[in-house]
């Protein structure tokens, strides 16, 4: 008999896995992620946000086995299918499959550094990213040991290509069924990750916005052929919905739409992880992070915790005059929120803004934050009751009216907030127009 | 390359594919720009990978998200609703151009080819033509070689089409004087 152990989680009530995935689960690599959190420094904005990636990576385990198991239905396979995706038409790869997109789903995750996302873009050497490590610490002799004592026996080589998706950096290019289940994790539009992690951080965060019916949106994925609307002859294998699905779809992303303005992109939280990074630079040897598996795993968010609380109270440690900004809740102001109107003038308003309030008052007292949106995938086929297929815009009007969140913000020290306010007053119209002329010299 | 350079580049390009015939959706705005970098050597610093359209940057798929949200790209939707819409530039990016007019004439000779080269391929071709050069980017170098490679990893492809179409973008390649070179896969042609 097959033994079962299950999880409690607060998402999706119970979690089962088998012996071998438990043994997985078991390892060091997926353990660290019990202290990393989730949204990095978020939980000093929103106190209930102190998940940690270890649930959402079990729950990205569960959602990506329920998609796979939707979209690999045998009682949906067709000729298309069959021919596009030969792998559907063997029992047994689709069950090794599974296995594998279950681990991919779990595995994801490893490379994150402390504090998840927030430090990750300044602090690792060019050509290193959370993917990146997480890909190599699949691979890791660690890692691929232990899925090898999977029954059957799963290849690492095959968890971390599904996990990480195409890159730049993988020499093998994906084939279209290793396309669909990387994308089954990692989609824009219906990957287990998103979808996990929107009703995860939305439900801790204590914010309805992230909730959607995903129950229905699985219910009603499907992969289907498509056709780009000037090459009506090829069509290829992509994940899409059946037609009775696209309301759940329109509301995940107007979801996704609402976390990001209200939760990911919080004023706040984004200064916040803007100290965190200036306390690293100062705290961590050369600066920076290591892209080592062994130097990655020994460290998690309770390291830096404690040092940020060590170094925020003691004058001589490195970094403490941010570290006190994170330890006692001094962080800058925000001068400037973003208007529209200056945006209207110049797209990279709030840059032109810091550089010269910088340039006035010193660059240690100005910070600005200016993150890029990253929106699901609008365009993907839908499933007609008639059995043709659409583009998804063909029948959803909520999609090509999606707003997409480009804030800007500018911060200042608070010693010097009044003065800086008064000073950008007068000047903003400037500074703004004076920064789009110096562009054509460069 | 700062964002808003490569914001007027983007623009720029999308507008004079448009002027030659192009459908100008993201896949083949993604391509003309894999071009205009790989094959002129403009410096967009976006890094490419063969997906399911062949080559494709996920960074240049949230950058073209982030000029929607800022008003300098729109969708444009065609007037049969079975098709995907495609982008445009809006009036507040002409007039970011017109701000920018020694930047852009640096590269106006970059544009030119690859719009009047590359824009009025169609979506097929343009999966073809760009996947092939993406395996010249990586050094493959005999033709045939390069017909089995993409059609190993695009198997819907039929070989003798696909061969057609490495003779085709080789072609384009040596006119617009690409050369591959050791440990590199984009020329220094601007």
């Amino acid at each position: 008999m097959v033994k079962r152990h299950e999880f409690r989680d607060p998402v999706h009530s119970f979690i089962g896995v088998d012996a071998g995935e438990r043994r997985v689960i078991d390892s060091r690599p997926v353990q660290r992620l019990r202290y990393i959190r989730q949204l990095a420094t978020s939980h000093l904005v929103y106190p209930g946000a102190t998940h940690t990636r270890f649930e959402h990576s079990l729950g990205t385990m569960e959602l990506a086995g329920r998609i796979y198991d939707a979209v690999t239905d045998p009682l949906l396979a067709n000729g298309f299918l069959h021919q596009a995706l030969p792998e559907l038409r063997d029992e047994e790869q689709r069950s090794y499959w599974r296995r594998v997109v279950r681990m991919a789903g779990l595995c994801h995750d490893l490379g994150h550094l402390p504090f998840s996302h927030a430090a990750e873009h300044e602090l690792l050497p060019a050509g290193w990213s959370h993917d990146r490590l997480s890909y190599e610490i699949i691979r890791s002799d660690e890692m691929a040991e232990v899925l090898l004592e999977m029954t059957p026996p799963v290849r690492s080589e095959d968890v971390a290509r599904i996990a990480v998706g195409h890159k730049p950096w993988i020499d093998k290019i994906l084939t279209p069924w290793e396309t669909i289940l990387s994308e089954i994790i990692g989609g824009d539009a219906f990957g287990a990750d998103r979808m996990d992690y929107l009703l995860r951080d939305s439900l801790h965060a204590g914010v309805a916005y992230g909730r959607f019916d995903h129950h229905r949106l699985i219910g009603t994925l499907r992969i289907l052929p498509w056709r780009s609307l000037d090459d009506e002859d090829t069509a290829k294998p992509m994940l899409g919905v059946e037609w009775g699905g696209i309301q759940s779809v329109e509301a995940l992303l107007m979801a996704r739409y609402f976390m990001f303005s209200q939760v990911y992109f919080h004023k706040i939280r984004m200064i916040y992880d803007i100290h965190l990074i200036d306390f690293l630079k100062q705290w961590l040897p050369g600066g920076q992070f290591q892209p080592d598996i062994d130097y990655h795993l020994s460290l998690t968010d309770s390291e830096i915790i404690t040092a940020v609380r060590k170094a925020g109270y003691d004058v001589n440690m490195d970094g403490h005059s941010w570290a006190r900004r994170l330890a006692e809740r001094k962080h800058f102001r925000v001068l400037d929120p973003g208007r529209p109107q200056d945006a209207e003038r110049n797209p990279q308003a709030a840059e032109a803004i810091c550089r010269a309030v910088q340039a006035e008052f010193g660059v240690n007292q100005v910070r600005a934050a200016h993150p890029l949106t990253k929106e699901g995938e609008l365009d993907f086929p839908v499933l007609m009751e008639n059995e043709d297929v659409v583009p998804s815009f063909a029948v959803s009007d909520v999609l090509s009216s999606l707003p997409v969140a480009t804030p800007g913000y500018v911060y200042v020290d608070e010693t010097i907030f009044d003065e800086a306010e008064k000073w950008l007053q007068k000047h903003r119209d400037l500074v703004i127009s004076k920064q789009m002329k110096g562009k054509d010299e460069q | 390359m700062n964002r808003l350079h490569k914001a007027v580049l983007i623009t720029e390009l999308l507008d004079r594919m448009r002027d030659n015939g192009s459908w100008a959706t993201a896949v083949h705005l993604q391509k003309g720009l894999y071009f205009l970098q790989e094959m002129r050597g403009v410096p967009l610093g976006y890094e490419f990978v063969v997906y399911r359209h062949g080559p494709f940057s996920f960074e240049l798929k949230d950058e073209l998200v982030h000029l929607r949200g800022k008003k300098i790209l729109e969708w444009v939707f065609r007037s049969s609703p079975q098709y995907s819409p495609g982008l445009a530039s809006t009036p507040f990016s002409k007039e970011l151009r017109g701000e920018l007019p020694n930047f852009l004439a640096k590269y106006d000779d970059s544009l030119t080819f690859v719009a009047e080269n590359i824009g009025p391929m169609k979506s097929k071709q343009l999966e073809r033509v760009s996947t092939a050069f993406y395996f010249f980017t990586k050094g493959v170098e005999e033709d045939e070689e390069v017909a089995r490679k993409v059609c190993e990893a695009k198997p819907h492809i039929p070989p003798d089409e696909q061969l057609d179409a490495v003779r085709h973008i080789r072609k384009i390649a040596e006119k617009a004087g690409w050369r591959p070179y050791a440990g590199s896969a984009v020329s220094s042609v601007a």
